[in-house]
Protein backbone atom coordinates (compact mmCIF):
# COMPACT_ATOMS: atom_id res chain seq x y z
CA UNK A 1 0.00 0.00 0.00
CA UNK A 2 1.42 3.75 -1.01
CA UNK A 3 2.08 6.20 2.41
CA UNK A 4 -0.96 7.96 0.50
CA UNK A 5 -3.43 4.92 0.80
CA UNK A 6 -2.41 4.56 4.06
CA UNK A 7 -3.13 7.82 5.23
CA UNK A 8 -6.46 7.61 3.49
CA UNK A 9 -7.10 4.20 5.39
CA UNK A 10 -5.99 5.31 8.90
CA UNK A 11 -8.24 8.33 8.41
CA UNK A 12 -11.36 6.41 7.82
CA UNK A 13 -10.22 4.53 10.80
CA UNK A 14 -10.32 6.88 12.82
CA UNK A 15 -13.34 8.30 11.59
CA UNK A 16 -14.88 5.08 12.22
CA UNK A 17 -12.88 4.77 15.64
CA UNK A 18 -14.29 8.22 16.77
CA UNK A 19 -17.83 6.81 16.48
CA UNK A 20 -17.03 3.72 18.33
CA UNK A 21 -15.60 5.76 21.19
CA UNK A 22 -18.42 7.72 21.26
CA UNK A 23 -21.05 4.83 22.02
CA UNK A 24 -18.72 3.24 24.23
CA UNK A 25 -18.10 5.57 26.76
CA UNK A 26 -21.89 5.11 27.62
CA UNK A 27 -21.33 1.36 28.39
CA UNK A 28 -18.58 2.34 30.15
CA UNK A 29 -19.69 4.81 32.32
CA UNK A 30 -23.00 2.87 33.09
CA UNK A 31 -21.12 -0.39 33.83
CA UNK A 32 -18.68 2.12 36.31
CA UNK A 33 -21.85 3.25 38.34
CA UNK A 34 -24.37 0.45 38.14
CA UNK A 35 -21.77 -2.67 36.65
CA UNK A 36 -24.70 -3.13 34.07
CA UNK A 37 -23.29 -3.83 30.62
CA UNK A 38 -26.73 -1.77 28.85
CA UNK A 39 -27.12 -3.73 26.36
CA UNK A 40 -29.78 -1.71 25.25
CA UNK A 41 -27.52 0.85 24.53
CA UNK A 42 -26.66 0.72 21.09
CA UNK A 43 -30.56 0.50 19.88
CA UNK A 44 -30.26 4.68 20.90
CA UNK A 45 -28.28 4.94 17.90
CA UNK A 46 -31.29 3.87 15.72
CA UNK A 47 -33.50 6.08 18.06
CA UNK A 48 -31.53 9.04 17.44
CA UNK A 49 -31.17 8.27 13.57
CA UNK A 50 -35.07 8.13 13.36
CA UNK A 51 -35.27 11.40 14.86
CA UNK A 52 -33.17 12.92 13.42
CA UNK A 53 -35.55 11.73 9.79
CA UNK A 54 -38.24 13.19 11.52
CA UNK A 55 -36.51 16.34 12.39
CA UNK A 56 -35.15 16.82 9.03
CA UNK A 57 -37.62 15.08 6.24
CA UNK A 58 -41.10 15.17 7.90
CA UNK A 59 -41.16 18.34 9.88
CA UNK A 60 -38.16 20.17 7.49
CA UNK A 61 -36.83 21.48 10.95
CA UNK A 62 -33.76 23.53 10.09
CA UNK A 63 -30.90 21.03 10.34
CA UNK A 64 -29.62 22.42 13.73
CA UNK A 65 -32.99 22.32 15.43
CA UNK A 66 -33.85 18.82 13.51
CA UNK A 67 -30.29 17.37 14.92
CA UNK A 68 -30.48 18.91 18.66
CA UNK A 69 -33.81 17.96 18.86
CA UNK A 70 -33.21 14.78 18.18
CA UNK A 71 -30.19 14.39 20.50
CA UNK A 72 -32.63 15.67 23.84
CA UNK A 73 -35.39 13.35 23.05
CA UNK A 74 -32.50 10.48 23.00
CA UNK A 75 -30.97 11.63 26.30
CA UNK A 76 -34.49 12.09 27.84
CA UNK A 77 -34.85 8.45 26.26
CA UNK A 78 -31.98 6.76 28.06
CA UNK A 79 -32.85 8.41 31.68
CA UNK A 80 -36.64 7.34 31.03
CA UNK A 81 -34.89 3.70 30.46
CA UNK A 82 -33.65 3.51 33.60
CA UNK A 83 -36.16 4.88 35.47
CA UNK A 84 -38.42 2.50 34.01
CA UNK A 85 -36.27 -0.82 33.50
CA UNK A 86 -33.12 -0.57 35.64
CA UNK A 87 -34.56 1.56 38.32
CA UNK A 88 -36.47 -0.80 40.05
CA UNK A 89 -34.33 -3.65 39.72
CA UNK A 90 -31.62 -1.64 42.05
CA UNK A 91 -31.75 -4.32 44.44
CA UNK A 92 -32.30 -7.51 42.63
CA UNK A 93 -29.31 -10.05 41.31
CA UNK A 94 -27.09 -8.19 38.77
CA UNK A 95 -28.68 -10.79 36.32
CA UNK A 96 -32.11 -9.40 36.01
CA UNK A 97 -30.69 -5.86 35.46
CA UNK A 98 -28.51 -7.79 32.76
CA UNK A 99 -31.67 -9.28 31.41
CA UNK A 100 -34.02 -6.00 31.42
CA UNK A 101 -31.21 -4.71 29.52
CA UNK A 102 -31.36 -7.18 26.51
CA UNK A 103 -34.99 -7.52 26.77
CA UNK A 104 -34.99 -3.28 26.27
CA UNK A 105 -32.95 -3.65 23.52
CA UNK A 106 -35.07 -5.98 21.79
CA UNK A 107 -38.91 -3.82 22.51
CA UNK A 108 -36.77 -0.20 21.17
CA UNK A 109 -36.02 -2.53 18.21
CA UNK A 110 -39.36 -4.57 17.52
CA UNK A 111 -41.07 -1.02 18.67
CA UNK A 112 -39.58 0.34 15.68
CA UNK A 113 -40.25 -2.44 13.27
CA UNK A 114 -43.80 -2.32 14.24
CA UNK A 115 -44.42 1.53 13.78
CA UNK A 116 -41.41 2.41 11.60
CA UNK A 117 -41.67 -0.76 9.00
CA UNK A 118 -38.75 -3.19 8.43
CA UNK A 119 -38.13 -1.10 5.20
CA UNK A 120 -34.48 0.87 5.14
CA UNK A 121 -35.17 4.93 5.40
CA UNK A 122 -32.84 7.31 3.60
CA UNK A 123 -31.37 9.38 6.10
CA UNK A 124 -31.56 12.69 4.50
CA UNK A 125 -28.40 13.82 5.46
CA UNK A 126 -27.95 18.01 5.04
CA UNK A 127 -25.63 19.59 2.69
CA UNK A 128 -23.39 21.09 5.46
CA UNK A 129 -22.16 17.62 6.34
CA UNK A 130 -22.11 16.06 2.74
CA UNK A 131 -19.67 16.06 -0.04
CA UNK A 132 -15.73 15.99 0.12
CA UNK A 133 -12.33 17.44 -0.87
CA UNK A 134 -8.52 16.48 -1.74
CA UNK A 135 -6.16 17.46 0.33
CA UNK A 136 -2.19 16.26 -1.06
CA UNK A 137 -4.04 13.97 -3.63
CA UNK A 138 -6.45 12.42 -0.32
CA UNK A 139 -9.38 12.26 -1.33
CA UNK A 140 -11.20 12.88 1.98
CA UNK A 141 -15.11 12.85 2.88
CA UNK A 142 -16.06 16.27 4.99
CA UNK A 143 -17.61 13.34 7.75
CA UNK A 144 -14.46 11.79 8.08
CA UNK A 145 -13.46 15.57 9.65
CA UNK A 146 -16.25 16.07 10.80
CA UNK A 147 -16.62 12.64 12.78
CA UNK A 148 -13.02 12.86 14.83
CA UNK A 149 -13.71 16.94 15.27
CA UNK A 150 -17.15 16.78 16.60
CA UNK A 151 -15.77 13.18 18.57
CA UNK A 152 -13.18 15.71 19.84
CA UNK A 153 -15.14 18.32 21.29
CA UNK A 154 -17.70 16.04 23.17
CA UNK A 155 -15.11 14.45 24.64
CA UNK A 156 -13.38 17.31 25.93
CA UNK A 157 -16.37 18.16 27.87
CA UNK A 158 -17.31 15.27 28.93
CA UNK A 159 -13.59 14.83 30.36
CA UNK A 160 -14.07 18.21 31.91
CA UNK A 161 -17.19 17.35 33.33
CA UNK A 162 -15.88 14.33 35.22
CA UNK A 163 -12.59 15.15 35.64
CA UNK A 164 -12.66 18.60 36.72
CA UNK A 165 -16.75 19.88 38.17
CA UNK A 166 -17.81 18.83 41.38
CA UNK A 167 -20.66 16.98 39.99
CA UNK A 168 -18.09 14.94 37.92
CA UNK A 169 -16.36 14.18 41.48
CA UNK A 170 -19.73 12.81 42.68
CA UNK A 171 -19.89 10.78 39.46
CA UNK A 172 -16.38 9.49 40.16
CA UNK A 173 -17.64 8.82 44.24
CA UNK A 174 -20.41 7.32 43.34
CA UNK A 175 -18.52 4.93 40.62
CA UNK A 176 -15.78 4.00 43.65
CA UNK A 177 -18.58 3.62 46.52
CA UNK A 178 -22.08 3.98 46.08
CA UNK A 179 -23.23 3.36 49.42
CA UNK A 180 -20.43 6.08 51.32
CA UNK A 181 -21.62 8.60 48.60
CA UNK A 182 -25.22 8.24 49.72
CA UNK A 183 -23.99 8.78 53.40
CA UNK A 184 -22.92 12.08 52.20
CA UNK A 185 -26.18 13.78 51.25
CA UNK A 186 -25.76 13.09 47.40
CA UNK A 187 -28.86 12.42 45.55
CA UNK A 188 -27.65 9.08 43.91
CA UNK A 189 -30.50 8.76 41.75
CA UNK A 190 -30.38 12.22 39.88
CA UNK A 191 -26.28 11.44 39.38
CA UNK A 192 -27.59 7.75 37.78
CA UNK A 193 -29.96 9.78 35.44
CA UNK A 194 -27.36 12.03 34.59
CA UNK A 195 -24.96 9.27 33.29
CA UNK A 196 -27.78 7.67 31.42
CA UNK A 197 -28.53 11.00 29.47
CA UNK A 198 -25.20 11.48 28.84
CA UNK A 199 -24.88 8.49 27.82
CA UNK A 200 -27.61 8.25 25.26
CA UNK A 201 -26.92 11.61 24.14
CA UNK A 202 -23.46 10.63 22.87
CA UNK A 203 -25.05 7.44 21.44
CA UNK A 204 -27.51 10.17 19.89
CA UNK A 205 -24.85 12.09 18.30
CA UNK A 206 -22.87 8.63 16.97
CA UNK A 207 -26.26 7.69 15.52
CA UNK A 208 -26.78 10.77 13.56
CA UNK A 209 -23.12 10.43 12.62
CA UNK A 210 -23.32 6.86 11.64
CA UNK A 211 -26.54 7.94 9.45
CA UNK A 212 -25.00 10.69 7.50
CA UNK A 213 -22.23 8.13 7.09
CA UNK A 214 -24.23 5.21 6.51
CA UNK A 215 -27.07 6.99 5.18
CA UNK A 216 -29.97 3.78 5.67
CA UNK A 217 -32.00 3.67 8.56
CA UNK A 218 -33.34 0.42 9.74
CA UNK A 219 -34.53 -0.93 13.35
CA UNK A 220 -31.83 -2.71 13.53
CA UNK A 221 -29.41 -0.15 12.71
CA UNK A 222 -27.81 0.31 15.91
CA UNK A 223 -27.00 -3.78 17.08
CA UNK A 224 -23.45 -3.90 14.89
CA UNK A 225 -22.27 -0.42 16.28
CA UNK A 226 -23.43 -0.91 19.39
CA UNK A 227 -21.71 -4.57 20.16
CA UNK A 228 -18.67 -3.08 18.32
CA UNK A 229 -18.46 -0.14 20.88
CA UNK A 230 -19.39 -2.78 23.53
CA UNK A 231 -15.78 -4.63 22.48
CA UNK A 232 -13.98 -1.28 22.51
CA UNK A 233 -15.05 -0.16 26.00
CA UNK A 234 -13.89 -4.12 27.45
CA UNK A 235 -10.84 -3.84 25.00
CA UNK A 236 -10.23 0.04 26.63
CA UNK A 237 -10.87 -1.54 29.89
CA UNK A 238 -14.65 -1.48 31.07
CA UNK A 239 -15.36 1.08 33.75
CA UNK A 240 -12.18 3.21 32.41
CA UNK A 241 -13.26 6.77 30.16
CA UNK A 242 -10.05 7.11 28.93
CA UNK A 243 -9.97 3.35 27.95
CA UNK A 244 -13.46 3.46 26.16
CA UNK A 245 -11.99 6.36 23.95
CA UNK A 246 -8.22 4.34 23.51
CA UNK A 247 -10.24 1.10 22.31
CA UNK A 248 -12.71 2.85 19.89
CA UNK A 249 -10.04 4.48 17.80
CA UNK A 250 -7.86 0.81 18.04
CA UNK A 251 -10.83 -1.44 17.21
CA UNK A 252 -11.94 1.34 14.31
CA UNK A 253 -8.49 1.56 12.92
CA UNK A 254 -7.68 -2.13 13.14
CA UNK A 255 -11.33 -2.98 11.70
CA UNK A 256 -10.40 -0.71 8.72
CA UNK A 257 -6.72 -1.93 8.29
CA UNK A 258 -7.58 -5.14 8.07
CA UNK A 259 -9.48 -4.60 5.16
CA UNK A 260 -7.57 -2.70 3.35
CA UNK A 261 -4.27 -4.87 3.70
CA UNK A 262 -6.46 -7.92 3.26
CA UNK A 263 -9.84 -7.22 1.07
CA UNK A 264 -10.23 -11.07 0.78
CA UNK A 265 -11.46 -10.75 4.33
CA UNK A 266 -13.43 -7.83 4.40
CA UNK A 267 -16.52 -10.32 4.47
CA UNK A 268 -15.15 -10.90 8.11
CA UNK A 269 -14.16 -7.88 9.20
CA UNK A 270 -16.93 -7.79 12.17
CA UNK A 271 -15.64 -11.40 13.28
CA UNK A 272 -12.88 -10.33 13.45
CA UNK A 273 -14.02 -7.66 16.35
CA UNK A 274 -15.57 -10.52 17.85
CA UNK A 275 -11.92 -12.55 17.92
CA UNK A 276 -10.91 -10.00 19.34
CA UNK A 277 -13.15 -9.73 21.83
CA UNK A 278 -12.26 -13.38 23.16
CA UNK A 279 -8.51 -12.97 22.86
CA UNK A 280 -9.16 -9.55 25.23
CA UNK A 281 -10.95 -11.36 27.69
CA UNK A 282 -8.42 -14.36 27.78
CA UNK A 283 -5.87 -12.61 27.92
CA UNK A 284 -5.98 -9.41 29.24
CA UNK A 285 -9.53 -9.24 30.89
CA UNK A 286 -8.62 -5.59 32.61
CA UNK A 287 -8.11 -4.29 28.79
CA UNK A 288 -5.85 -1.95 27.62
CA UNK A 289 -6.11 0.84 30.05
CA UNK A 290 -7.65 -0.90 33.23
CA UNK A 291 -5.80 -2.04 36.24
CA UNK A 292 -7.62 -3.26 38.54
CA UNK A 293 -10.17 -6.21 38.44
CA UNK A 294 -13.74 -5.58 39.97
CA UNK A 295 -14.63 -8.81 39.78
CA UNK A 296 -15.91 -8.64 43.35
CA UNK A 297 -19.06 -6.48 41.64
CA UNK A 298 -20.04 -8.60 38.85
CA UNK B 1 -34.08 21.18 80.04
CA UNK B 2 -33.45 21.26 76.67
CA UNK B 3 -34.70 18.07 74.43
CA UNK B 4 -31.96 15.67 73.47
CA UNK B 5 -30.53 16.29 70.02
CA UNK B 6 -30.67 12.40 68.96
CA UNK B 7 -33.24 9.81 70.86
CA UNK B 8 -33.60 6.17 69.85
CA UNK B 9 -36.56 4.67 71.42
CA UNK B 10 -36.90 1.22 72.17
CA UNK B 11 -35.70 0.29 69.04
CA UNK B 12 -35.34 -3.13 67.45
CA UNK B 13 -33.55 -4.91 64.63
CA UNK B 14 -33.75 -8.61 63.67
CA UNK B 15 -31.75 -9.86 60.66
CA UNK B 16 -33.66 -12.99 59.85
CA UNK B 17 -33.64 -15.03 63.03
CA UNK B 18 -30.50 -12.54 64.69
CA UNK B 19 -31.43 -10.02 67.21
CA UNK B 20 -28.79 -7.46 66.78
CA UNK B 21 -30.59 -4.73 69.16
CA UNK B 22 -32.89 -5.70 71.44
CA UNK B 23 -35.01 -2.73 73.05
CA UNK B 24 -32.23 -0.16 72.64
CA UNK B 25 -33.04 3.65 73.36
CA UNK B 26 -30.60 6.02 73.68
CA UNK B 27 -30.51 10.14 74.23
CA UNK B 28 -27.49 12.13 73.50
CA UNK B 29 -27.75 15.96 74.35
CA UNK B 30 -26.75 18.66 72.01
CA UNK B 31 -22.85 19.04 72.49
CA UNK B 32 -22.10 15.85 74.70
CA UNK B 33 -19.55 13.38 73.47
CA UNK B 34 -21.04 9.96 74.14
CA UNK B 35 -19.00 6.76 73.42
CA UNK B 36 -20.67 3.32 72.57
CA UNK B 37 -19.00 0.28 73.44
CA UNK B 38 -19.12 -3.25 74.01
CA UNK B 39 -17.30 -6.45 72.74
CA UNK B 40 -17.29 -7.66 69.06
CA UNK B 41 -20.74 -8.44 67.37
CA UNK B 42 -22.80 -6.16 70.20
CA UNK B 43 -24.19 -4.43 67.68
CA UNK B 44 -22.51 -1.10 67.84
CA UNK B 45 -22.28 -0.66 64.14
CA UNK B 46 -26.11 -1.86 63.55
CA UNK B 47 -26.80 1.37 65.22
CA UNK B 48 -24.79 3.15 63.43
CA UNK B 49 -26.47 1.85 60.09
CA UNK B 50 -29.43 2.20 61.89
CA UNK B 51 -29.15 6.26 62.55
CA UNK B 52 -27.67 6.89 58.76
CA UNK B 53 -31.02 4.92 57.25
CA UNK B 54 -29.19 2.10 55.80
CA UNK B 55 -31.04 -0.13 57.61
CA UNK B 56 -34.58 0.19 58.85
CA UNK B 57 -35.57 -1.02 62.20
CA UNK B 58 -37.80 -3.86 62.76
CA UNK B 59 -39.47 -1.82 65.63
CA UNK B 60 -38.99 1.54 67.48
CA UNK B 61 -38.51 5.20 67.13
CA UNK B 62 -35.79 7.60 66.23
CA UNK B 63 -35.36 11.24 65.87
CA UNK B 64 -33.18 14.07 65.34
CA UNK B 65 -33.91 17.87 66.48
CA UNK B 66 -37.30 17.08 66.49
CA UNK B 67 -37.38 15.34 63.37
CA UNK B 68 -38.63 11.99 62.88
CA UNK B 69 -35.92 9.89 61.03
CA UNK B 70 -37.97 6.52 60.56
CA UNK B 71 -38.48 5.75 56.72
CA UNK B 72 -36.05 8.71 55.47
CA UNK B 73 -33.48 7.71 52.77
CA UNK B 74 -29.61 8.06 53.78
CA UNK B 75 -28.82 11.38 52.07
CA UNK B 76 -32.06 12.61 53.36
CA UNK B 77 -30.71 11.85 56.73
CA UNK B 78 -27.41 13.07 55.91
CA UNK B 79 -29.06 16.71 54.91
CA UNK B 80 -30.41 16.80 58.21
CA UNK B 81 -27.18 16.64 60.09
CA UNK B 82 -25.76 13.23 60.86
CA UNK B 83 -22.53 12.14 59.24
CA UNK B 84 -20.53 8.72 59.57
CA UNK B 85 -17.03 7.81 59.20
CA UNK B 86 -16.69 3.91 59.04
CA UNK B 87 -14.31 0.60 61.08
CA UNK B 88 -12.78 -0.21 57.59
CA UNK B 89 -12.09 3.24 56.15
CA UNK B 90 -14.29 3.86 52.49
CA UNK B 91 -12.39 6.82 51.59
CA UNK B 92 -13.14 7.87 47.49
CA UNK B 93 -9.22 6.15 47.29
CA UNK B 94 -8.45 7.66 43.03
CA UNK B 95 -10.28 10.74 44.28
CA UNK B 96 -7.66 13.33 45.18
CA UNK B 97 -8.03 14.30 48.88
CA UNK B 98 -9.51 17.41 48.24
CA UNK B 99 -12.01 16.15 46.00
CA UNK B 100 -12.98 13.85 49.04
CA UNK B 101 -13.63 16.51 51.23
CA UNK B 102 -15.49 18.16 47.97
CA UNK B 103 -18.34 15.36 47.61
CA UNK B 104 -20.09 16.27 49.90
CA UNK B 105 -20.54 19.86 49.26
CA UNK B 106 -22.77 18.50 45.97
CA UNK B 107 -25.34 16.93 47.99
CA UNK B 108 -25.73 20.57 49.88
CA UNK B 109 -25.47 22.66 46.72
CA UNK B 110 -28.28 24.99 46.35
CA UNK B 111 -27.57 25.59 42.70
CA UNK B 112 -30.47 24.76 40.36
CA UNK B 113 -29.16 22.60 37.28
CA UNK B 114 -29.52 25.78 35.28
CA UNK B 115 -27.24 27.86 37.04
CA UNK B 116 -24.76 25.05 37.11
CA UNK B 117 -24.89 24.66 33.26
CA UNK B 118 -24.99 28.74 32.59
CA UNK B 119 -22.32 29.00 34.92
CA UNK B 120 -24.36 32.09 36.80
CA UNK B 121 -22.04 34.12 38.99
CA UNK B 122 -24.34 32.52 42.06
CA UNK B 123 -22.38 29.26 40.58
CA UNK B 124 -19.40 30.58 40.67
CA UNK B 125 -20.00 32.45 43.95
CA UNK B 126 -20.73 28.51 45.56
CA UNK B 127 -17.97 27.41 44.01
CA UNK B 128 -15.43 29.70 45.50
CA UNK B 129 -17.41 28.89 49.06
CA UNK B 130 -17.01 24.92 48.60
CA UNK B 131 -13.36 25.10 47.64
CA UNK B 132 -12.73 27.75 50.78
CA UNK B 133 -14.65 25.35 53.38
CA UNK B 134 -12.88 22.38 51.88
CA UNK B 135 -9.11 24.44 52.40
CA UNK B 136 -10.48 25.24 55.70
CA UNK B 137 -11.56 21.46 57.03
CA UNK B 138 -7.82 20.50 55.62
CA UNK B 139 -6.37 22.81 57.09
CA UNK B 140 -7.81 22.12 60.22
CA UNK B 141 -7.18 18.21 59.97
CA UNK B 142 -3.84 19.16 58.94
CA UNK B 143 -4.09 17.30 55.19
CA UNK B 144 -3.80 20.74 53.49
CA UNK B 145 -0.43 19.71 52.26
CA UNK B 146 -1.58 16.21 50.80
CA UNK B 147 -4.62 17.85 48.93
CA UNK B 148 -3.54 16.79 45.55
CA UNK B 149 -2.89 13.29 46.47
CA UNK B 150 -4.93 10.19 45.72
CA UNK B 151 -6.25 9.59 48.94
CA UNK B 152 -5.63 6.04 48.73
CA UNK B 153 -2.38 6.92 48.95
CA UNK B 154 -2.06 8.48 52.54
CA UNK B 155 -0.78 7.22 55.52
CA UNK B 156 -3.35 5.02 57.05
CA UNK B 157 -3.71 7.57 60.46
CA UNK B 158 -4.13 10.54 57.60
CA UNK B 159 -6.91 8.70 55.57
CA UNK B 160 -8.58 8.03 58.91
CA UNK B 161 -8.37 12.31 60.02
CA UNK B 162 -9.46 12.61 55.61
CA UNK B 163 -12.71 10.55 56.89
CA UNK B 164 -13.63 12.91 59.58
CA UNK B 165 -13.01 16.11 57.08
CA UNK B 166 -15.00 14.30 54.69
CA UNK B 167 -18.13 14.07 56.91
CA UNK B 168 -17.57 16.76 58.05
CA UNK B 169 -17.56 18.61 55.18
CA UNK B 170 -21.44 17.30 55.23
CA UNK B 171 -22.31 19.75 58.04
CA UNK B 172 -23.00 17.52 60.43
CA UNK B 173 -24.85 18.30 63.88
CA UNK B 174 -24.11 14.63 65.12
CA UNK B 175 -21.26 12.79 63.86
CA UNK B 176 -20.89 9.32 64.44
CA UNK B 177 -17.52 7.94 64.32
CA UNK B 178 -16.99 3.81 64.01
CA UNK B 179 -13.75 3.23 65.74
CA UNK B 180 -11.79 6.39 64.96
CA UNK B 181 -8.84 5.22 67.36
CA UNK B 182 -8.60 1.94 65.41
CA UNK B 183 -4.83 1.13 64.05
CA UNK B 184 -3.59 4.32 65.87
CA UNK B 185 -0.45 4.42 67.69
CA UNK B 186 -0.67 6.17 71.65
CA UNK B 187 1.04 9.38 70.14
CA UNK B 188 -1.61 9.31 67.27
CA UNK B 189 -4.58 8.41 69.48
CA UNK B 190 -3.35 11.61 71.84
CA UNK B 191 -3.42 13.78 69.13
CA UNK B 192 -7.18 12.39 67.63
CA UNK B 193 -8.62 13.31 71.38
CA UNK B 194 -7.09 16.65 71.21
CA UNK B 195 -8.88 17.07 67.81
CA UNK B 196 -12.02 15.79 68.52
CA UNK B 197 -12.06 18.47 71.55
CA UNK B 198 -11.23 20.81 69.12
CA UNK B 199 -13.91 19.89 66.34
CA UNK B 200 -16.38 19.87 68.91
CA UNK B 201 -15.46 23.61 70.38
CA UNK B 202 -15.25 24.96 66.59
CA UNK B 203 -18.40 23.23 64.85
CA UNK B 204 -20.51 23.08 67.98
CA UNK B 205 -20.62 19.20 67.63
CA UNK B 206 -22.27 16.46 68.82
CA UNK B 207 -20.30 13.33 68.51
CA UNK B 208 -21.40 9.72 69.06
CA UNK B 209 -18.46 7.11 68.77
CA UNK B 210 -17.89 3.43 69.22
CA UNK B 211 -14.51 2.16 70.44
CA UNK B 212 -12.17 -0.87 71.91
CA UNK B 213 -9.46 1.07 72.94
CA UNK B 214 -10.91 1.89 76.81
CA UNK B 215 -8.41 4.22 77.54
CA UNK B 216 -9.37 6.42 75.32
CA UNK B 217 -12.98 6.06 75.87
CA UNK B 218 -12.45 6.39 79.05
CA UNK B 219 -10.43 9.99 79.11
CA UNK B 220 -12.88 11.53 76.48
CA UNK B 221 -16.23 10.21 76.46
CA UNK B 222 -18.73 12.17 78.75
CA UNK B 223 -21.19 9.39 79.18
CA UNK B 224 -21.17 5.70 77.92
CA UNK B 225 -23.61 3.16 76.45
CA UNK B 226 -22.66 -0.36 77.09
CA UNK B 227 -23.82 -3.05 74.67
CA UNK B 228 -23.72 -6.98 74.47
CA UNK B 229 -25.42 -9.00 72.32
CA UNK B 230 -27.80 -6.41 70.91
CA UNK B 231 -28.97 -5.70 74.80
CA UNK B 232 -27.36 -2.47 76.90
CA UNK B 233 -26.13 -3.76 80.08
CA UNK B 234 -24.88 -0.18 81.44
CA UNK B 235 -25.65 3.61 80.62
CA UNK B 236 -23.62 6.34 82.46
CA UNK B 237 -20.71 8.31 83.11
CA UNK B 238 -17.68 6.28 82.47
CA UNK B 239 -16.01 5.92 85.87
CA UNK B 240 -19.58 4.56 87.01
CA UNK B 241 -19.90 1.97 83.67
CA UNK B 242 -16.06 1.24 84.46
CA UNK B 243 -17.08 -0.17 88.15
CA UNK B 244 -19.82 -1.77 86.66
CA UNK B 245 -20.39 -5.97 87.42
CA UNK B 246 -22.66 -6.64 84.36
CA UNK B 247 -19.70 -4.85 82.05
CA UNK B 248 -16.29 -6.57 84.03
CA UNK B 249 -18.12 -9.71 83.04
CA UNK B 250 -19.25 -8.63 79.74
CA UNK B 251 -15.63 -7.75 79.14
CA UNK B 252 -14.06 -10.28 80.73
CA UNK B 253 -16.12 -13.19 78.99
CA UNK B 254 -15.25 -11.99 75.84
CA UNK B 255 -11.27 -12.02 76.43
CA UNK B 256 -11.72 -15.47 78.15
CA UNK B 257 -13.35 -16.78 74.75
CA UNK B 258 -11.11 -14.82 72.69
Amino acid sequence: MTWAGFAQQLINGISLGSLYALVAIGYTMVYGILRLINFAHGDFLMVAAYLGIFGLAMFSLPWPVALVAALVITGLMGALLERGAYRPLRRAPRLSLLIAAIGASFLLENLALVFLGGRPLPFPTPAVFAGSFQVFGLYIPRLSLLIPGVTLILLAGLFYLVGRTRVGMALRALAHDGEATQLLGINVNRLISLTFVLGSTLAGVGGLLWAMKYPQVNPFLGVLPGLKAFIAAVLGGIGNLAGAVVGGLVLGVLEVLLVAWFPAWSGYRDAFAFILLIIVLLIRPTGLVGETVMEDKL
Amino acid sequence: MQPPLLSIKAVQMTFGGLMALNNFSLEVAAGELHGLIGPNGAGKTTVFNILTGFYRPTEGELSFAGTALNGLSPPAISRLGIARTFQNIRLFEELSVLENVLVPFQGRSRLSFWQAILRTPGFWREERWVRDRAWELLTRLDLAHHAMEPAGSLPYGQQRRLEIARALAAAPRLLLLDEPAAGLNPQETAALMALLQDLRRHYGLTILLIEHNMKFVMHICERLTVLDHGLIIAQGAPAEVRRDPRVIRAYLGADAGA
